[in-house]
């Protein structure tokens, strides 16, 4: 859609341009014909007042003597007019024959002077004065001829210029209205091409909105628009999508909610007659004369109160699981701290020599150069401890192979820190897969089934932490993979971690 | 008592007359200030182009104009003679005036003579020439007899009074007997080339105008031969009326004197065709007067 605004855009500017430049060219030209227009009336008009100031000489000329002759100062302004008219042809007129013409007009003009001159001052007799007259006023009428022939010569230059000037003019004036019409058509159609461009999708997105309030969280948009209107449907399902997935979420938290008060009322009802039944079976169990069959019976009694009380424990941390308290950390120190923890536990007789024989390999693969991460250091070492101690429960059920379980770090492109452990145990099958996270979901004989779903839990209150399992490309073991984002800030604002 | 009372009267009479001479004094003195004129009208005489030579004049005028702080303003005349008659009939406050002319109104007009231009060739006098035609076969006074002779203007030193004084000292006295035929071209040029187109056999002209001509067409010195030259004389000069304010006068003379010597000044003299103006004086004419005296014998006995 930008590119054809952008596009549209620089057509109309093009158009608006060849609009702007045609009609500059055209006022130029209409301009220039004025221009010599005006010229030619004036060359016209300084014919006119040469050939009367010629006129006017020429009678003061005639009259020189009599009683209607005019004072000589006067004659000498008359004159001088005349020379001054004759000078200023040659300030217009560049074309040589037309020159030629104004030369000798001006020669003619300048034989004049000098004639009327002889004629004014001349003292002779009658005869020669006389001829001398007749002699300026043959110049004067010559002068008063040529005159009349460049006038007429303009005149006819002046009616040619006029009708193709007007030519011109109409022509101009065809030319403008076209333009002004195919802008307007022009602009018509792009308009009406973005109406329908704009209106469409609009209401379409509109609609898809309001069947989203109504509560139609599954509604997609099917129609497949173009531009960035396809890209907003698109966003648009996706919103779709995960606000369905956030209103699943929403409901499972309150569902885990209400689950957790209930829980925790009922483990703290629980747990105080549980205590008090231990206590007394611990009592019995050792100062009670019973005998010691009957005691084995108290001791199991007891165990089975701890495994209760354990799972109490384990149901009140998934329902109400601890406020996370967020430092920046670098995750490779963590599972360092974890690892050793892990080597330690994995060292009592539930993992070595009870149910197998074999060491537990846990092999590192941090990378050194690891971005720090927000998030709360005890909750992130409970996770790694919960998924090695898995891995080993998951290895030790497999006793065909040498454990190996491998803890790889890595920093990915997408801006997060990734943290995986795979082990090479018995695997899980492909329907447990999707269900492992679920609460009182397991597969071990001795396990309560939350394990993993506080795991998920405590990961997923971090924000934007995500844990996911996969069984191994080589069908043996599984990799649980978590992932946090890195710390925008780089850890100026947070509490560094301190181990 | 009544004594004293009179004598009292009598001087509050003088206090206010006094006062009444202190009040009315200043307010009169401007009435009899004199005036200086708020136009000063200039003739000139007329010379081969008038209209040329008018254009050539205005320029100095202008200049004057802006210098004085007086409307100079010009007045050309047809003929050499009208001088006399224009200065009565116009008022006329000065004019650029020939030597004859000149002389004539110093002496009748009571004129001043100011100064003189000094022309490009460097010269302020002209002589009067006479001359004919190197084919005419004229080599002396004797062979002119019987001849025709243009002259300028009757009004001219050079071209009618020195060639009348000329030919009375040599004993042509009587011009309709001597010559076939004379009359005036009314110009120095048109009398030079009214012998060169040989309708005429002997001329008579201003020196300045000849040479100029002859200056620029070297074959008139080929064709023309001159007989006699006249003693040199001031060819223009400007003479104002001994009325004209002598403030006005004395700046007038200042600046066309001073005119050479400033940038502007220089321009306009260089568009009047003239180097410098030079002082004048009424010595400059006396021996334009004989000249004048020696033809006024010639045309009292026998007439013009």
């Amino acid at each position: 859609m930008k590119k054809k605004i952008l596009i549209s855009f620089v057509l109309l500017f093009l158009l608006f341009l060849g609009g702007v430049v045609t009609t500059l060219h055209i006022i130029n030209k209409t301009t220039a014909n004025l221009t010599a227009l005006l010229l030619l009336h004036k060359v016209e008009v300084i014919r006119q007042d040469l050939v009367i100031n010629v006129q006017t000489v020429q009678s003061n000329l005639y009259t020189t003597g009599t009683s209607f002759g005019k004072e000589l100062d006067i004659i000498v302004d008359n004159v001088l007019r005349l020379r001054d008219r004759a000078q200023t042809c040659t300030d217009c007129h560049h074309e040589a024959p037309v020159e030629k013409e104004i030369i000798h007009l001006q020669e003619l003009t300048e034989q004049y002077k000098e004639a009327l001159s002889y004629f004014i001052t001349s003292t002779a007799d009658a005869q020669r004065v006389a001829r001398l007259q007749y002699f300026a006023a043959d110049i004067g009428d010559r002068i008063i001829v040529k005159s009349q022939w460049m006038a007429m010569n303009a005149n006819e230059a002046l009616r040619k210029k006029t009708t193709a000037a007007m030519a011109e003019v109409a022509a101009s004036k065809k030319i403008l209205i076209g333009m002004l019409i195919l802008s307007f058509l022009v602009g018509i159609v792009i308009s009406l091409y973005f109406i329908r461009s704009i209106t469409k999708p609009v209401a379409e997105l509109l609609s898809a909105t309001r069947k989203i309030k109504a509560g139609k969280l599954e509604y997609r948009i099917e129609e497949k628009l173009k531009d960035e209107f396809g890209e907003l449907a698109s966003s648009f399902n996706e919103m779709a999508v995960s606000l369905k997935e956030q209103c699943v979420k929403l409901q499972e938290t309150e569902r885990l909610a209400v689950v957790g008060e209930l829980c925790a009322g009922m483990a703290h009802e629980i747990k105080n007659p549980m205590a008090g039944i231990k206590v007394s079976m611990e009592v019995l169990s050792r100062d009670s004369p019973l005998e010691d069959e009957d005691k084995d019976v108290l001791r199991l009694v007891i165990k089975e109160i701890d495994r209760i009380t354990a799972l109490l424990k384990g149901l009140l941390n998934y329902a109400r699981p601890p406020k996370p308290e967020m430092v920046s950390l670098d995750v490779n120190q963590v599972l360092e701290v974890t690892i050793k923890s892990a080597r330690f536990a994995m060292k009592t007789p539930r993992y070595k020599g009870k149910e197998t024989d074999q060491e537990v390999e846990i092999v590192k693969d941090l990378s050194p150069d690891l971005p720090l991460i927000v998030a709360d250091p005890g909750q992130l070492q409970q996770v790694f401890l919960n998924l090695i101690l898995n891995a080993a429960d998951s290895i030790a059920a497999n006793s065909e192979r040498q454990g190996v379980i491998t803890i790889q770090t890595k920093h990915t492109a997408a801006g997060f820190v990734l943290i995986s452990i795979a082990d090479n145990g018995k695997g899980i099958d492909r329907e447990s897969l999707g269900k492992v996270f679920n609460p009182f979901f397991t597969t071990k004989s001795q396990g309560t089934g939350l394990g993993l779903a506080i795991t998920k839990r405590l990961v997923e209150q971090h924000n934007g932490g995500t844990i996911t399992v996969a069984n191994n490309a080589d069908g043996k073991g599984v990799t649980f993979t978590i992932t946090f984002p890195v710390n925008p800030e780089n850890g100026s604002s947070i509490k560094p971690y301190a181990s | 008592m009544r004594c004293s009372l009179a004598a009292a009267h009598t001087g509050l009479k003088g206090i206010v007359f006094c006062l009444l001479m202190c009040l009315v004094c200043p307010l009169a003195a401007p009435a009899f200030a004199v005036e200086p004129p708020k136009q000063l009208l200039i003739g000139i005489e007329p010379e081969h182009n008038i209209f040329d030579q008018m254009e050539r004049y205005r320029y100095l005028a202008s200049y004057l104009t802006d210098q004085l702080g007086v409307e100079v303003k010009l007045t050309i005349m047809s003929r050499y003679g009208e001088v006399i008659k224009r200065f009565k009939s116009l008022n006329l406050d000065g004019a650029f005036l020939t030597s004859y002319t000149a002389t004539m109104a110093i002496k009748e007009l009571l004129l001043d003579p100011l100064v003189h231009p000094v022309n490009l060739s460097g010269e302020m006098t002209s002589q009067g020439y006479v001359f004919v035609r190197r084919d005419s076969g004229i080599g002396d006074i004797k062979g002119m007899r019987g001849k025709s002779i243009v002259f300028v203007d009757p009004a001219t030193m050079e071209g009618y009074l020195f060639p009348l004084a000329y030919f009375r000292q040599h004993g042509i006295t009587d011009m309709r007997r001597e010559f076939n035929r004379f009359y005036f071209s009314g110009s120095h040029v048109s009398a030079i080339f009214t012998v060169l187109d040989g309708r005429a056999d002997i001329g008579a002209a201003k020196s300045t105008v000849f040479n100029k001509l002859a200056n620029d067409d070297p074959s008139i010195r080929q064709e023309l031969r001159i007989i006699a030259q006249s003693p040199k004389v001031p060819e223009v000069t400007l003479c104002i009326r001994s009325e004209i304010d002598s403030d006005l006068r004395a700046k007038l003379t200042a600046v066309l004197l001073q005119m050479d010597k400033t940038p502007q000044g220089k321009k306009v003299l260089e568009k009047f065709q003239t180097i410098r103006f030079v002082k004048s004086t009424t010595a400059d004419f006396v021996k334009v007067e004989e000249m004048a005296r020696e033809a006024r014998a010639a045309i009292e006995e026998h007439g013009k």
